[in-house]
C-alpha cells in the first residue's frame, strides 16, 4: 500500500502536469505544427510547470522508499540539477556565440 | 574491506571493477579524455563560427558564405542522425531492466544494470546532439518559457526529460541495497556510500517496499519507452510535405529499430564485461545466447517493416516519394544504402540466424561481432532516413551532404564522452547486481 505520503506526491506531481498543460494549450491560440518553438503565444513558463510536474510525480517512487528528509534532499538535487543543465548551457554557449 | 569480513570469491570477482585498477585503466581514461578535449574545441570552433563550418549547407547549390539552411542542403544531419542513435540505445537498457523484473527472469539480471546505465549515459548524449544542431543554444531558455505545444521539439524535451528522471530513480532505487553494501565491502569509500544510501536499513520490509516500487516504476517506463521513439517518429511523421517521412508505421518502425539497437549495445557490452573481467561463470553462454535469440526476432521484425516501408513508397508512392527511394538505392547515396542492406544487415541476420537451422553453431564471439556491426549499421540507417529526404523537397533537389571534420568530431566526442561516464560509473558502482551472488 502506497503510503500518504506517496499520493500526496503523486497528487501534487499530477496537479502541476494538469495546470502545465491547460495552461500551455488553453493560452496558445494558433494550432500550426511548427518544429521549433516561436516565442509568440501561450502562458508564459507553463513548459516548465509541466517538466516539475514529471519530476515530482517520478519522484513519488521516492517518497515511498525513502525518509522525508532525503526524499526532499533528492526531489531537490533532481529539480536543480535540471534547471542547472539549462543555466550552464545557456550560459557557457552565450559567452561563445559572437 | 573491513575487518572481519570475508568477500567470498564469487563477490571479489564481482567487484574487481571496483577494488582493481591497472595503467591501462588510467591509459584508456587518458586516451578518452584527450579525445573528449579534442570534441570539445571542436564545439567552440563551431559556436564561436556558426553551423557554416558544417556540411549542412548546400555545398553546390550555394557557396559557403551563405547562411544555414538558406539555399536548402539538409538543415539536420550527423547530429540528428545520432539523436536518434542515442535515443535507440537508450531504450533498451532501461526497458530491458524493466522486462526482467516484470517478467521474472532471473536469469538476465546480471545484464540488468548494464542496460540501465547505459539509458544513463545514452540520454544526455542524445540532448547534446540535439544542442549541436540548434545554432542558437543561448536561447534554451525559451524551451521552458515560450515553448509551444505544437511544436515536436518540446515533445522531444519532454520524452527524454520522463524518460531520464525515470531512469535515474529506477537506477537509484535498484542500486540503494548494493550502495549500502558496498560501505561494508570497502572501507575506504565507507563516508561515501553511507551517504549516498540515505539511511538503508537493509530489512526485510525495506527490501520488499523497494522491490514493490521498482514493480510500479516498471511498470510506468515500458510505455514511457515506446512512447519517446515514437515522439522521435513524430517527429519526422508530422513534418508537412516531405517525402520519405509520411508514413503511418514510422512510429512502429522507430520503436523496433531502438529495440534492435538498444538489445545489440547491451549484448555488446555484456560480452566486453565478460571478457574483460572473466565473468563466464555469471555472464553464461546460456544469457548470452538468450538476448542474441531475443535480437534475432526483433532484427526480422525490424527488417519485415523496412522492406514494407520501401515497397510501399516506391512502388505506388508519389513522384517525389519515389525521387528520395531513387536517390538512395541509385543515386548518390547509393554507395551507402547497399553496403548497409548487404553488411549492416544482411550479415548480422545471418550470423543470428544460423543457430536455427545449425543446431548447436551459437557462437558468442560472432553474435559479438554481429551486433557490433548491427550498431553501426542503425547509425547509418537513421542517416539514410534524414538525409536524403531533407535533401529531396517536393520541387527539386537541394545538393548533397558531406559532413565536415567539425561534425564527425563532435559527434564522435558524445561516444567518447558516453565511454568515460560508463568508466566512471562502473569504477564506483557494481556493475552486476549483488543479488545476483546470493542467487
Amino acid at each position: 500500500m502506497p503510503s500518504i505520503r506517496t499520493l500526496s506526491v503523486g497528487m501534487l506531481g499530477l496537479l502541476l502536469i494538469v495546470a502545465g498543460v491547460a495552461l500551455w494549450v488553453l493560452a496558445d491560440s494558433t494550432s500550426v505544427v511548427v518544429s521549433m518553438p516561436l516565442a509568440s503565444t501561450g502562458f508564459l513558463w507553463a513548459p516548465l510547470i509541466w517538466f516539475l510536474g514529471i519530476i515530482v510525480i517520478l519522484s513519488a517512487a521516492l517518497a515511498n522508499t525513502l525518509p522525508l528528509k532525503d526524499y526532499l534532499a533528492w526531489l531537490l538535487v533532481l529539480v536543480v540539477g535540471y534547471l542547472a543543465v539549462f543555466v550552464i548551457l545557456v550560459s557557457v554557449t552565450s559567452a561563445i556565440l559572437p | 574491506m573491513k575487518k572481519g569480513y570475508n568477500m567470498s570469491a564469487k563477490e571479489e570477482s564481482l567487484l574487481q571493477p571496483l577494488l582493481k585498477t591497472g595503467k591501462g585503466f588510467y591509459a584508456f581514461v587518458g586516451v578518452l579524455l584527450v579525445l573528449t578535449v579534442w570534441f570539445l574545441y571542436c564545439w567552440y570552433n563551431q559556436l564561436s563560427q556558426g553551423l557554416v563550418v558544417t556540411g549542412m549547407r548546400s555545398i553546390y547549390n550555394a557557396p559557403n558564405y551563405m547562411a544555414y539552411g538558406v539555399a536548402g542542403g539538409s538543415p539536420w544531419g550527423i547530429y540528428i542522425t545520432t539523436f536518434i542513435f542515442w535515443i535507440g540505445i537508450s531504450h533498451a537498457g532501461i526497458a530491458i531492466s524493466a522486462s526482467v523484473r516484470l517478467m521474472n527472469l532471473n536469469k538476465y539480471k546480471v545484464v540488468a544494470r548494464m542496460a540501465e546505465v547505459l539509458t544513463l549515459v545514452a540520454l544526455p548524449m542524445a540532448a547534446l546532439s540535439i544542442v549541436f544542431d540548434v545554432g542558437r543554444p543561448d536561447r534554451l531558455f525559451n524551451l521552458l518559457e515560450f515553448g509551444r505545444f505544437q511544436a515536436p521539439m518540446l515533445w522531444d524535451l519532454s520524452a527524454i526529460t520522463t524518460y531520464f528522471m525515470a531512469t535515474i530513480i529506477y537506477l537509484y532505487l535498484s542500486l540503494r541495497g548494493d550502495i549500502d553494501e558496498l560501505a561494508l565491502r570497502i572501507p575506504r569509500r565507507e563516508w561515501f556510500y553511507k551517504r549516498l544510501a540515505m539511511h538503508y536499513e537493509g530489512t526485510e520490509t525495506d527490501k520488499e517496499r523497494h522491490k514493490q516500487t521498482l514493480w510500479w516504476l516498471a511498470i510506468a517506463i515500458v510505455p514511457i519507452m515506446v512512447t519517446v521513439h515514437s515522439v522521435v517518429s513524430f517527429v519526422f511523421g508530422l513534418m508537412i510535405a516531405r517525402a520519405g517521412w509520411y508514413s503511418t508505421i514510422f512510429a512502429i518502425y522507430f520503436v523496433v529499430g531502438a529495440i534492435v539497437s538498444g538489445v545489440a549495445a547491451v549484448y555488446s557490452l555484456a560480452w566486453i564485461f565478460r571478457w574483460l573481467y572473466k565473468w563466464q561463470s555469471l555472464i553464461t553462454d546460456e544469457v548470452l545466447k538468450g538476448i542474441s535469440w531475443a535480437l534475432r526476432n526483433v532484427l526480422i521484425i525490424y527488417i519485415y517493416l523496412w522492406i514494407a516501408e520501401e515497397l510501399t513508397t516506391t512502388y505506388m508512392g508519389p513522384s517525389a516519394e519515389i525521387r528520395v527511394s531513387d536517390f538512395l538505392w541509385n543515386g548518390p547515396y547509393a554507395p551507402i544504402f547497399w553496403p548497409l542492406a548487404v553488411i549492416g544487415f544482411g550479415i548480422p541476420a545471418i550470423i543470428l540466424l544460423k543457430p536455427v537451422f545449425v543446431k548447436k553453431t551459437f557462437s558468442p564471439k560472432l553474435t559479438f561481432i554481429a551486433s557490433i556491426i548491427l550498431n553501426v549499421a542503425f547509425w547509418v540507417k537513421r542517416f539514410t532516413i534524414i538525409v536524403p529526404s531533407l535533401l529531396n523537397p517536393p520541387l527539386y533537389q537541394t545538393g548533397i551532404y558531406i559532413p565536415t571534420v567539425t561534425e564527425a568530431s563532435i559527434i564522435l566526442g558524445t561516444f567518447w564522452l558516453a565511454v568515460l561516464l560508463y568508466v566512471v560509473f562502473v569504477k564506483i558502482f557494481p556493475i552486476i547486481e549483488l543479488d545476483v551472488v546470493e542467487a
